[in-house]
């Protein structure tokens, strides 16, 4: 157990180590987490989209303040100042999605223009990104000054108070709208799966990092040598490292889902039990996949920077490469193709079919074992490659095998 | 001196490790970013919203609805929906499932139109808005029909010229799109700006291995160069120079990587991005200069340091991912001195105001804080450097 126990305080050594990648990581997916799917409402119901906008009233009309009253009812206001660099901010940013600008005399100009039949005069606005926002804002723009439009063209001897109630009284009507149950809907659970497929990241740079380490330590020539004579046969010293490495993976897992089950589990409300106990299964099998690159690193006796530099880079690329930070659908058929060489895109799609387990059924979480299954074949293959690569470094001349005594020779 | 720095730089540069941090991630990172953005200003730009429209005599009949349905599927340069069409409810419905369409439009007997949707997917997401953009349609209609409605219960004669009544409807767009920025708004630009920061930050490694070279306690390098005839002001100067020549090396390398091989848009002022890069990398110096002369700290604890830092800094200028980024945004509006004191954000922030303000003003002011920084930074760790006593060496 001296072996086992020396791994271990090699570890506990770098608390750095665990402290930024396991807990500084998982808390930054909670919070990353936590705005997935915020506005979905627990009953599964539609509700429209309120987009943030801004509008910049110059005019101040009772046609500008009612058109600013009804996009305070579809969208959200939020308050720019009339100033050149907060204007440009809050597109740039995407504070607003949208800025409108009412320019003096408007209200009188669109009136006078809608009851005589000219052509009415046209608003500035502006978009952020995502043109999709404003161009639904846009619409919500056209349709209110479409009602006092019509309502100012048909009645031209209204006066504007009641062209303005008439608009707005037609403006409270709405169509029906159903909401149909689909099965692939969003979920509150999303957030946790989210969570846990975003900690692809976390785990890998962890894992790969603290495993690393221990190896590496291990591996150091000197501490190698002595290691050879010490009267411990090298399996059992293997085993013993082994079994700290399968420990530290087993201590990050639980960290991780740890936070991410008190983060989010209100929000498994409606999931089975063995479709959890599964999802956390998927994560444990994966976090195997890190333990082989970290026992690979070790044993091509990578140092503690490159450790460090590895699992961070490696567990970004990864996690990338396997959806976790962006859905896959989103990104071009090519690294969709490459993602099927990368564990993490079996790992997150299990994680996204097993949270939406309503019924289990050999139909439904067979598919799942399926893809467990290939997380596992990819942790073995890597554990393999470590292997062999560990036998022809014993033997190289840095180790002090065969060519070591010849080089001495 | 020259020889001081010119072997300041060969030490560095010999150090492949420290080019991970400085060089390769950045360079990986906006790769992966490249790949990740590649879809994105697209995703999330308009398109027509997948519609079906179930064509059965109830809708057939509601010819004043149809024909303005029929309006907005038209293709051309206003098309709002890209309709599908589908002879009977079931058959949308399971399109709908499918995930093909976004919503169902259909008639009900009575002739009222009525629109069926998937549940909300929440925030701004282009499905959710294409739902709320059905909505709208749907509720266009049915206000304009209580319009109406209500006319010809109050003043019927208003509606007595059916031409007069056509056209009162029909209206051109009332709004026409402006820019207010220097460039258009994209949203994945900013990321990248947000990894400039970051990288900067990363370039304190150099200047951080630098000085714990020139630490008698630290290094055995250090230890042979503190007994040499060369002063230790001029060492020190010597060495930082170099540590801020492979900085700045290596931030231009990532810049011109980002601005060349990725494609990224500096709004054609990259003359500006290379100042702001210089600085970024002074600063980078004397952050690494400062965790570098910490007494009593060994190197493996202060490249701990300096990860822990430059990621939890990174994150308030908002790297990773859009709710970080709306954080940085928020913590800027409504902490402005807190996002000043944050290195990452304010790189970040002197890149963006290149891209968006039509003035310099802004990213001299950026560039200005870095510098005060800068100095400040450089001041803390003149008192640790200076005057050490070592109890061995």
């Amino acid at each position: 157990m001296q072996a086992f126990k020396a791994a271990l305080r090699i570890v506990l050594n770098h608390p750095v180590y665990l402290l930024v990648y396991v807990g500084f990581l998982s808390c930054m997916g909670v919070f990353i987490s936590a705005s997935i799917n915020s506005g979905v409402a627990d009953d599964g119901s539609y509700t429209a989209t309120k987009v943030p906008i801004a509008v910049v009233d110059r005019d101040q009309s009772e046609l500008s303040e009612s058109l600013t009253a009804y996009l305070g009812e579809t969208a959200e206001l939020v308050d720019v100042a009339d100033d050149s660099f907060a204007m440009q901010d809050a597109v740039a940013t995407g504070e607003v999605r949208y800025l409108l600008v009412i320019p003096q005399g408007y209200g009188e100009d669109y009136l006078e223009a809608a009851r005589t039949g000219a052509v009415e005069p046209t608003l500035e606005s502006t978009y952020s990104f995502g043109t999709m926002a404003g161009t639904l804002v846009d619409e919500q723009v056209n349709q209110y000054l479409g009602l006092v439009r019509a309502t100012a063209a048909l009645e031209p001897d209204a006066s504007v108070p009641s062209v303005l109630a008439r608009a707005d009284q037609a403006a409270a009507e709405s169509a029906d709208v159903e909401t149909v149950q689909t099965p692939n809907g969003a979920k509150p659970a999303d957030r946790f799966a989210f969570y846990l497929q975003w900690g692809s990241y976390t785990m890998t740079a962890a894992i790969v990092v603290c495993v690393g380490l221990l190896m590496s330590a291990f591996n150091r020539t000197d501490v190698h040598r002595r290691n050879l004579i010490a009267p411990v046969s090298t399996l059992r010293l293997g085993m013993q490292k082994a079994a700290a490495c399968l420990l530290v993976t087993l201590a990050v897992w639980a960290i991780t889902c740890g936070i991410g089950l008190a983060a989010f589990g209100s929000s498994l409300g409606g999931v089975p039990l063995p479709a959890v106990a599964l999802v956390l299964a998927t994560a444990l099998v994966f976090s195997l996949v890190p333990l082989s690159i970290g026992f690979f690193l070790g044993q091509i006796g990578a140092s503690e920077m490159v450790a460090n530099a590895v699992g961070n880079i490696a567990g970004m690329v990864i996690s990338f490469l396997g959806g976790a930070w962006i859905s896959l659908d989103l990104l071009a058929p090519e690294v969709q193709t490459l993602s099927r060489f990368i564990p993490t895109s079996w790992y997150t799609e299990a994680i996204g079919q097993a949270i939406h387990l309503t019924e289990i059924t050999p139909e439904t979480v067979l598919p799942i074992l399926g893809n467990i299954g290939i997380i596992a074949l990819f942790a073995i293959a890597l554990f393999a490659v470590g292997l062999a690569v560990g036998r022809l470094n014993l033997r190289s001349a840095e180790a002090g095998g065969n060519a070591g005594a010849k080089a001495a020779a | 001196m020259f020889n001081v720095f010119k072997g300041a730089l060969m030490v560095l540069t010999r150090k492949r490790e420290l080019f991970i941090w400085s060089l390769a991630f950045p360079i990986l990172l906006s790769t992966m970013f490249m790949l990740m953005f590649a879809n994105l200003d697209d995703a999330t730009a308009f398109d027509p919203v997948a519609t079906a429209v179930v064509t059965d005599a109830h809708y057939d009949e509601a010819t004043a609805f149809s024909s303005v349905i029929d309006e907005l599927g038209e293709e051309g340069d206003d098309q709002l929906l890209d309709i599908q069409t589908f002879a009977t409810v079931d058959e949308a419905r399971n399109a709908l499932t499918a995930g093909e369409v976004i919503g169902i439009v259909s008639v009900e007997a009575d002739g009222t139109p009525k629109l069926a949707v998937s549940p909300d997917s929440g925030g701004l997401g282009v499905e959710q808005i294409g739902r709320t953009i059905l909505d709208t349609v749907m509720n266009t209609y049915v206000r304009n029909a209580d319009l109406l409605a209500s006319l010809a219960a109050d003043n019927p004669l208003a509606l007595a010229d059916p031409d007069l009544v056509e056209e009162a409807l029909t209206h051109g767009n009332a709004t026409v799109q402006v820019s207010l920025t220097h460039s258009t708004p994209v949203q994945s630009v900013r990321y990248y700006y947000a990894l400039l920061g970051m990288a900067a930050l990363f370039c304190g490694q150099v200047g951080m291995l630098a000085i714990c070279e020139t630490q008698p306690n630290l290094t055995p390098l250090g230890a042979r160069r503190a007994i040499g005839a060369t002063s230790r002001g001029k060492t020190l100067v010597a060495t930082l120079a170099a540590s801020w020549a492979i900085s700045f090396a290596c931030l231009l390398v990532a810049f011109l990587f980002i601005r060349f091989v990725v494609g990224v848009d500096f709004a054609g002022r990259e003359g500006m991005c290379v100042v702001a890069i210089a600085v970024a990398a002074l600063f980078a110096t004397s952050l690494g200069t400062l965790l570098g002369s910490l007494p009593k700290v060994g190197f493996g604890v202060k490249t701990g340091l300096l990860t822990g830092l430059t990621c939890l800094l990174s994150l308030f200028a908002g790297l990773y991912g859009e709710p970080c980024m709306d954080l940085a945004d928020q913590i800027a509006r409504e902490a402005p001195v807190l996002a000043a004191v944050n290195p990452a954000k304010v790189v970040t922030d002197a890149f963006y105001s290149l891209y968006y303000y039509d003035s310099l003003v802004p990213f001299a002011e950026k560039a200005g804080i870095l510098l005060v920084m800068t100095v400040v930074l450089f001041a803390v760790s003149a008192l640790f450097v200076r005057r050490q006593r070592y109890a061995s060496l």
